[in-house]
């Protein structure tokens, strides 16, 4: 499991940083609330069977990437994602109970709250890779196409960057914010390829999906859905039009 | 259908096989690079008793300044952890702005205040705690390295209110002194007078 983890060179940079500087008690709290965090997403997705392929730290929070089929159920994505948050938040409160019984004196936990909400409130922006975008792409899933749903979510993040790039002033965030912009950019250019992958899975596994869609746009697959396409004046089953796609 | 599923199978199976073992490779290269160094500059400090007097002398001797670098970070790039300024202010009451004191004289390296009975110490200026330890007749012995380079020793202190690697802020509480405050100021090894920073 250990060699799956990954330590981004910027998250070295900062270690640096926090050797010259002696701010060690403040760097294993938010690297242990990272880490806590990461463990949350990891456990509801082996608990779930998905197949990790890495989990890489980054200063400001961690990413599990998955090697998994798209077409895996949307709910089962959004309970990966959200069991993060939700386990930092469980840490919080033990934490918390801890400091209540006198085993954490003040000046501790009062760190330790505030990095806990800052973390938290970045992680749940909607910013593609961390958790609040990919909450808000997936949910976005059960309203609109698939390919829809990718690119809204490069605009809302590209924006989103563009704020936080504007109102901060802070040279490790910008860094940050770079390499996340770069990230949607790369996710962005590979739609086609992510789309290709999408059918392509449909065409060769088959998923019983109940609920049924009629869709006009051969490029407007849902996720979750079973598909009727209207094609040249006729209406063609999602395998039929599958089958002569990929063969 | 079958064939793609078994095949993505044994592609998985042998990657993450192959990966374990890079991953071992990997850790026991870099713990052999750790040993050889560690291993080079035993034997370099067993052959060359100069170096060794240096090396010591660097590593017990000098402090880095952690304070003066943070400050300078913070001046020029902003914060060095995610939000540091806002976990900063919410945790630092500033409860005494300056000392107060009836008398002073010279003590050592420094000077003795005399100072009302369990009277309780502020920090003088910003900085992060260095060293928190009995010192051979100053008692308990905080040193704060501040940011402008100066190491402030407060001695004497009975009950310690911070720790190790504490930032501190200008009035933050440090600890209760039983009439007598002994105070150090060191700059570059070299002590300072007194009167510069205690009015």
């Amino acid at each position: 499991m250990f060699h799956k983890f990954y330590i981004h060179p910027l998250t070295i940079l900062l270690i640096l940083l926090v050797i010259f500087t002696g701010l060690y008690k403040e760097f294993l709290i938010v690297f242990s609330i990272v880490i806590i965090h990461e463990f949350g997403h990891l456990f509801s997705a082996v608990y779930y069977k998905w197949n990790i392929d890495k989990i890489s730290i980054y200063p400001y929070g961690g990413c599990v990437s998955f090697n998994e089929k798209i077409n895996r159920p949307i709910k089962e994505e959004l309970i990966i994602l959200v069991m993060g948050p939700i386990v930092q938040i469980v840490y919080f409160l033990i934490v918390y109970l801890l400091f209540m019984r006198g085993f954490i004196d003040f000046k501790t936990f009062g760190l330790f709250k505030t990095y806990n909400f800052t973390l938290l409130s970045f992680n749940l922006m909607p910013i593609y890779p961390l958790d609040g975008g990919r909450i808000v792409n997936v949910f976005s899933n059960y309203l609109f196409s698939y390919r829809w749903c990718n690119l809204i979510i490069c605009f809302i993040s590209v924006f989103f960057i563009f704020l936080v790039v504007v109102y901060s002033y802070n040279i490790n965030l910008v860094m940050m914010m770079v390499f996340v912009l770069t990230e949607v950019f790369v996710f962005f250019r590979e739609q086609g390829y992510l789309y290709n992958k999408f059918l392509l899975e449909r065409y060769l596994d088959d998923y019983g999906f109940s609920k049924y869609k009629i869709i006009r746009n051969k490029n407007g697959f849902y996720r979750d859905r079973r598909h009727i396409i209207y094609i040249d004046n006729e209406y063609v089953t999602e395998k039929d039009y599958l089958r002569r796609r990929y063969k | 259908m079958y064939e793609y599923k078994s095949i993505n199978k044994y592609l998985s199976k042998n990657k993450s096989k192959k990966r374990f073992s890079s991953f071992l490779y990997s850790v026991f290269i870099k713990l052999l690079i750790c040993v050889l160094i560690v291993v080079s500059v035993l034997i370099v400090v067993k052959i060359d008793k100069k170096s060794s007097g240096k090396i010591s002398s660097f590593l017990y001797d000098n402090n880095i300044s952690f304070a003066r670098i943070n400050k300078w970070y913070n001046e020029h790039f902003g914060d060095i952890l995610p939000f540091g300024s806002e976990a900063k202010d919410s945790v630092t009451p500033v409860f005494s702005e300056s000392l107060e004191y009836e008398n002073a004289n010279i003590y050592k390296d420094g000077v003795s205040l005399s100072v009302s009975s369990s009277y309780l110490v502020p920090v003088l200026n910003d900085g992060i705690v260095v060293f928190c330890g009995e010192k051979e007749g100053y008692g308990l012995v905080v040193i704060i390295q501040q940011s402008d380079g100066v190491d402030v020793w407060y001695g004497n202190i009975e009950n310690c209110n911070v720790k190790l690697y504490d930032y501190v802020s200008k009035g933050e509480f440090l600890g209760e002194v039983n009439s007598n405050l002994y105070l150090v100021f060191q700059k570059d090894g070299k002590y300072l007078d007194y009167k510069e920073f205690v009015s």
